[in-house]
């Protein structure tokens, strides 16, 4: 089954076709490039995208529909500028206000399709959920265990003390 | 107990009765339920009837004004039974009476202890549907209005079952109806023959049914039981009440003789589990009018009560039973057929039961969660799900078994039954199975359940959870749906994560667990951007001792830690001379030590080497191989480094036994973050005393300026010298002579020094060597400023290679004579070029670009960044100009009095400029026009610096100002000095400034003074700092002194007591001596 012009079908790991507009499907690199390599061809079939369920597909889908006129970012130019802040801006916010699994999907499918400022996005939420935290609330953030023996910890406390000095 | 619960509920039965009979008129609260018949005729024999059934449910919940809350269950059945020929098909679809049940009073917990009480089912998981054996069941959940009087009344008489129960009943009624009466005849049929061939039924009550039915005897009143169940009901039930709506449409072999069965007591079945007897069974209006009813069977009909797991309550259970037989039921079946044995009951009737029940207690306790492990996982939801109580309770039902088919027929009937069960419904009191049997058995219905109908289930019972309770739900459920990002990301996404934080942030992440901790400390690239990031620059020739020190391994501790050699230890060691750029450092600043100390080290540094060598050579030489592959320069300062800088680190210094073995790891640019970080902080924090010595230099003149690095300070003084210092010990290291003015303008770059003097000439020196290497004589007057401007990439590429600005090194010079020069800078080792005068033409001399001519009076200040040069004049004009053309781009009037300052700033394409009029002005370097004049200082501004985005500016009112060059605002105000502000810096952190009597320190955040680093002067004429030291030129009691403050001494192992006071080392003696035991090292 071929997709209605300017869109293409995207097959998710779990089997649903999910039809998008070729202009939102290409803010995923992979498919763009792999768009470019195939040309039309490809908008016959649904593409596959193994690693990506119907959910997180969607939610992926849904951040493209709502940033496919953003401007395409140059590579690596602002490589630097861009980690200086965790800003993130406010439909981004709420989009990312969803549970640590879907998080960690949409960052493994971001990462997976290529899509740089949705995977900046995902990471940047990550460190704003790490950030100011003190480690025991890290732990509980991410319900990680304590796996330092006592001695550990103390000597881990005392070798990362020079960073809570104000 | 209530004589008065009977008539109700008789009427309100009857009424039920009559709208499951026909169709469309069905509740009382007139819920819908439209039912549709279609009929097929089966020729012959039906065929799974169950195929093509379908059920929807419909689940209704409502609060009315009295916080009375109503949930109403609808069920819809569609059942197809195919014919092997088919003639006619007759689908009835049948539309039943709401089924009330009995609700907990939600509404009346109070919120604070039950904060979900009230909360709304969230639309998505009231909706479900699955299909199982075919049936295609539909679960929604819908708000309605409060019921009739009447109903409630019903309700009200209805004890209350907790949400699970009424779930359960659903289910259990739910699968009761399937089973329509629809092919009731046939059902029987297959029923029978099923029983007949079929020795392992899959539903052990049925079996214990059949097996054991026969035995008992039909309790003498049904109707009796069935009231006295209500009325016990009444007395604990509160008013709210669910109602049930079921629906069914059935294929039916008769068209109309679908029936309604609603089946309460099936409930308790479905759960398996035995609920007090009073309080937890919601008896729907239904269920009463059904008692009633079957009552009166009772009487007149002689099977009257089929139960509902009979053959006839649904063909669909058998068939499903039989399509998918849980092993569970097949293995445990034995058991139970012998186990029929059901609750114990407190009814006399039931005794016999409770004989065998005691005989099998355990099996007893076991039973019913079989029984729905095997009705879920067969068919859910299907009649036969619940019935192993009905089955113990129901005597008569027993006996329907036996002759299924005659059953069946009369449909009514088996709405009855229900009553029977829910009246027989053994209390709490009674049981015997215990909780344990219930709990279990709760427990496997639940997970037989399909996941959606598990959602709503479980909402539903944390409605009905206190604080206490959803609290430690939360901490259960809470944390397991957490991820841990770093543990189960690829490593790469990790680290992108990592890029986001500060060094706080990371430090506390690595305190997480041992994965966080390796994952942040070993992470050398995340570091390495980090200390870029946030402005460190690494000093030359640190990362390579920090390689081979092993610092990578080290965490000093406090502000007083510091990296220790741990190639004293076992490496290659710097002292051992083999010329490693670091050894100089550290080394020199052990020569200052007392003699004696240095004497003793000596001694018996011979053998001390000899170990070392022994013991370190093999990795030493590793090391060395691998540092030998990377020049010093291009090697690890580039961003390629950080990894193979790691790698060599942990060659150099391969397992230094340092802290807990579990947690030795080598974190090389964590290392060297913190060391550039606490030595940030030594400035500011109070905790670290500079080492502070200070030395004459110029004695008798003005040092007009200075520069220095980690190895050398240079001043100019107008006493036309420029002195070489060594910035360790305050030793002099080189005169350079030959100027015939005083000096007023240096720079250096690398080893290549040029001066400006009132002599009027250039000079261009060899620093080490101090020999003057180049002469440029041109301009007319003194040369008051100058700067060496060096290429920078523009960020454009010409035919794949960067484009770079200026091409090569240039000197731009300012001169009173109002002319600016720009000259070429002598690459070092270059030829000797002195001119002894000025040339007859400019372009004699090799290094000679051109002359910007334009100001009219002094050019007093200059600036200049790639192609773009700016001049501040005594003209009192601002020129912009570009450097490769030497055309005049902008000349900028506005300032009223002489400029004595100006900076670029390149980033916004903007200049600005101090000037004696008071006034700082920004300038547009596109367009020329000036953008903010920044007022508030009362007098001449003579400096400005503009770093970090702060722009600050210093006047001969004694005030700093702090600005943001953006918009120009004043930030803060720095005032404490008492004198004109002579000289000044700033990063961005602090301000250091000097005035008449003191050198004072500002935090650039607040404004506010940290400290005086210096008091008691009487001038200061320069002071420059950089990451560790600050280097200021003062007087003291009319002689001049370079003072040195090195805030980074400790992180180089100087102790305390060696730091904290001035320490005189500036007499010609000491610094003979010094020169001697230079040599002898």
């Amino acid at each position: 089954m071929s997709a209605p012009a300017g869109q293409i079908i995207l097959l998710s790991n779990d089997g649903v076709q999910v039809t998008v507009d070729r202009l939102v499907a290409e803010r995923s690199m992979l498919i763009k490039n792999m768009l470019e390599d195939l040309g039309d061809t490809a908008l016959e079939t649904p593409v596959p995208i193994p690693n990506v369920n119907e959910s997180v597909l969607k939610k992926v889908i849904e951040w493209c529909e709502h940033h496919k006129n953003d401007p395409p970012t140059t590579v690596d130019d602002d490589s630097d500028s861009r980690k200086k802040t965790t800003d993130i801006e406010e439909w981004d916010q709420k989009f990312m206000q969803v549970d640590q699994e879907m998080l960690f999907e949409i960052i493994l499918a971001s990462n997976y399709l290529d899509i740089k400022p949705l995977l900046d996005v995902g990471c940047k939420t990550v460190a704003n959920m790490i950030k100011g935290k003190s480690p025991e609330e890290i732990r509980k953030t991410f319900n990680i265990t304590n796996d330092f023996t006592p001695e550990e910890e103390e000597q881990i406390r005392r070798e990362n003390e020079w960073a809570e000095d104000r | 107990m209530d004589p008065l619960a009977r008539p109700h509920k008789r009427r309100a039965a009857s009424a039920l009765t009559t709208n499951a009979i026909l169709p469309g008129s069905c509740t009382p609260a007139g819920s819908p339920s439209p039912s549709t018949s279609k009929s097929t005729m089966a020729g012959t024999e039906t065929r799974r009837p169950r195929t093509g059934q379908t059920v929807s449910l419909g689940w209704e919940e409502n609060e009315d004004s009295i916080s009375q809350s109503t949930s109403r269950l609808h069920i819809d059945l569609a059942e197809c039974v195919e014919t092997k020929t088919v003639t006619t098909t007759t689908t009835t679809k049948r539309s039943y009476p709401p089924i009330l049940l009995r609700h907990q009073p939600l509404g009346s917990l109070d919120a604070k202890e039950y904060p979900l009480a009230r909360k709304v089912t969230p639309p998505e998981i009231t909706h479900m549907s699955y299909e199982i054996d075919g049936q295609l069941v539909n679960f929604t959940e819908a708000g309605y209005p409060s019921r009739t009087e009447e109903v409630r009344q019903i309700h009200l008489t209805i004890p209350t079952a907790d949400a699970y129960l009424q779930f359960a009943n659903y289910f259990s009624q739910s699968l009761h109806i399937t089973p329509s009466h629809a092919a009731l005849d046939e059902a029987s049929r297959l029923d029978q023959g099923r029983y007949a061939t079929e020795p392992l039924y899959s539903d052990p009550g049925l079996e214990a049914r059949h097996r054991e039915r026969p035995k008992l005897k039909i309790p003498p009143s049904i109707r009796r039981r069935s009231t006295r169940g209500q009325i016990e009901t009444q007395e604990t039930s509160p008013t709210p009440t669910s109602e049930m709506i079921i629906k069914s449409g059935q294929k039916q072999d008769r068209k109309g003789k679908g029936k309604v069965r609603v089946v309460a007591s099936q409930r308790n079945l479905g759960l398996g589990m035995r609920f007090p007897e009073s309080t937890d069974f919601p008896v729907t209006p239904d269920t009463s009018e059904l008692e009633i009813r079957a009552s009166d069977r009772v009487g007149s009909v002689p099977r009257p009560c089929t139960d509902t797991y009979t053959p006839q309550s649904g063909p669909s259970q058998n068939s499903s039973f039989n399509d998918v037989p849980s092993p569970l039921l097949i293995e445990h079946h034995e058991p139970f057929a012998s186990a029929v044995a059901t609750p114990p009951i407190a009814e006399s009737d039931l005794e016999p039961f409770d004989r065998v029940n005691e005989a099998l207690t355990s099996a007893a306790i076991q039973r019913p969660s079989l029984n729905i492990v095997a009705a879920q996982t067969a068919s859910l939801p299907s009649p036969g799900l619940s019935p192993t109580y009905n089955g113990e309770f129901d005597d008569g039902e027993e006996d329907d078994i036996g002759d299924g088919s005659d059953t069946q027929s009369g449909g009514s009937q088996d709405t009855v039954e229900s009553d029977l069960q829910v009246a027989r419904y053994p209390g709490p009191r009674q049981r015997r199975g215990g909780d344990i049997g219930a709990f279990a058995s709760m427990l496997e219905t639940f997970e037989s359940m399909p996941n959606d109908m598990k959602t709503f289930m479980m909402f539903n019972f944390l409605k009905r959870c206190t604080r206490k309770t959803l609290h430690l739900i939360a901490d259960t459920v809470n944390p397991v749906l957490k991820c841990d990002f770093l543990d189960q990301l690829p490593t790469e996404l990790s680290l992108n994560i990592l890029s986001f934080l500060d060094y706080r942030d990371l430090c506390r992440a690595a305190q997480v667990s041992k994965q966080w901790r390796s994952v942040v400390d070993s992470n050398e690239t995340c570091w390495k951007e980090l200390l870029d990031r946030d402005g460190f620059v690494l000093p030359k020739g640190e990362l390579e001792r920090a390689i081979n020190q092993g610092w990578g391994w080290q965490d000093p501790y406090g502000p007083d830690g510091f990296e220790q050699d741990l190639s004293v230890q076992r490496g290659p060691s710097s002292s051992d001379g083999d010329g490693m750029p670091f050894a100089t450092v550290e080394d020199s600043v052990r020569r200052v030590r007392p003699t004696t100390k240095r004497k003793r080290l000596s001694g018996n540094a011979g053998s001390e080497r000899a170990k070392r060598r022994a013991t370190g050579h093999e990795f030493a030489d590793k090391a060395k191989g691998l540092l030998a592959k990377y020049p010093v320069e291009a090697e690890f300062h580039k961003s390629e480094g950080p990894l193979t800088a790691a790698n060599a680190a942990a060659l150099a210094v391969p397992d230094p036994q340092i802290g807990l073995q579990s947690l030795r790891k080598l974190h090389l640019f964590k290392s060297l973050y913190r060391r550039r970080y606490m030595l940030r902080r030594s400035w500011t924090s109070g905790k670290v005393q500079p080492h502070h010595f200070a030395f004459p230099a110029h004695p008798t003149h003005v040092i007009t300026c200075l520069q220095f690095d980690d190895d050398k300070i240079l001043t100019g003084s107008d006493d036309t010298l420029i002195h070489v210092y060594d910035t360790q010990t305050g030793m002099l290291r080189k005169k350079l002579e030959g100027h015939e003015g005083g000096v007023w303008a240096l720079q250096y770059e690398g080893n290549v020094l040029v001066s400006g003097s009132t002599d009027r000439s250039v000079r261009v020196w060899d620093i080490e060597k101090g020999l003057c290497t180049q002469v440029f004589h041109g301009h007319t007057s003194t040369v008051r400023c100058l700067q060496i401007l060096m290429p920078e990439h523009t960020g454009e590429y010409l035919h794949g290679k960067p484009v770079m600005k200026p091409v090569k090194p240039l000197i731009i010079t300012g001169s009173r004579d109002s002319q600016l020069r720009v000259w070429r800078l002598p690459e070092q080792g270059s030829k000797r070029y002195i001119q002894t005068g000025p040339p007859a033409n400019d372009a004699d001399c090799p290094y000679f670009v051109r002359v910007l001519a334009g100001h009219t009076h002094s050019v007093r200040a200059i600036a200049a960044h790639q192609d773009t040069l700016v001049s501040g004049s005594y003209d009192n004009t601002v020129r912009v100009w570009k450097i490769s053309t030497g055309e005049t781009l902008h000349r900028l009037q506005g300032h009223s009095m002489k400029v004595y300052s100006v900076v670029l700033d390149h980033k916004r394409n903007r200049c600005i400029s101090g000037s004696m009029d008071n006034f700082v002005k920004i300038w547009s370097l596109d367009s020329g026009a000036c953008l903010f004049t920044l007022e508030g200082h009362t007098s001449l501004v003579g400096l400005l610096d503009l770093r970090d985005d702060r722009l600050v500016s210093a006047a001969a009112d004694s005030t700093l100002r702090i600005w943001d060059p953006e918009n120009g605002q004043c930030k803060s105000t720095l005032t404490a000095h008492t004198g004109a502000i002579t000289c000044f810096q700033h990063d961005g952190q602090k301000v250091i400034s000097g005035s008449d009597r003191t050198l004072k320190m500002w935090n650039v955040k607040t404004g506010e003074c940290i400290k005086d680093l210096l008091t008691d002067l009487s001038g200061v004429w320069q002071v420059k700092f950089d990451e560790r030291r600050c280097v200021a030129a003062v007087q003291r009691d009319n002689l001049t002194f370079v003072e040195v403050l090195d805030f980074g001494a400790s992180r180089d192992g100087i102790p305390a007591d060696k730091r904290g006071f001035r320490t005189l080392i500036g007499n010609e003696d000491e610094n003979r001596i010094i020169d001697v035991e230079e040599e002898d090292v």
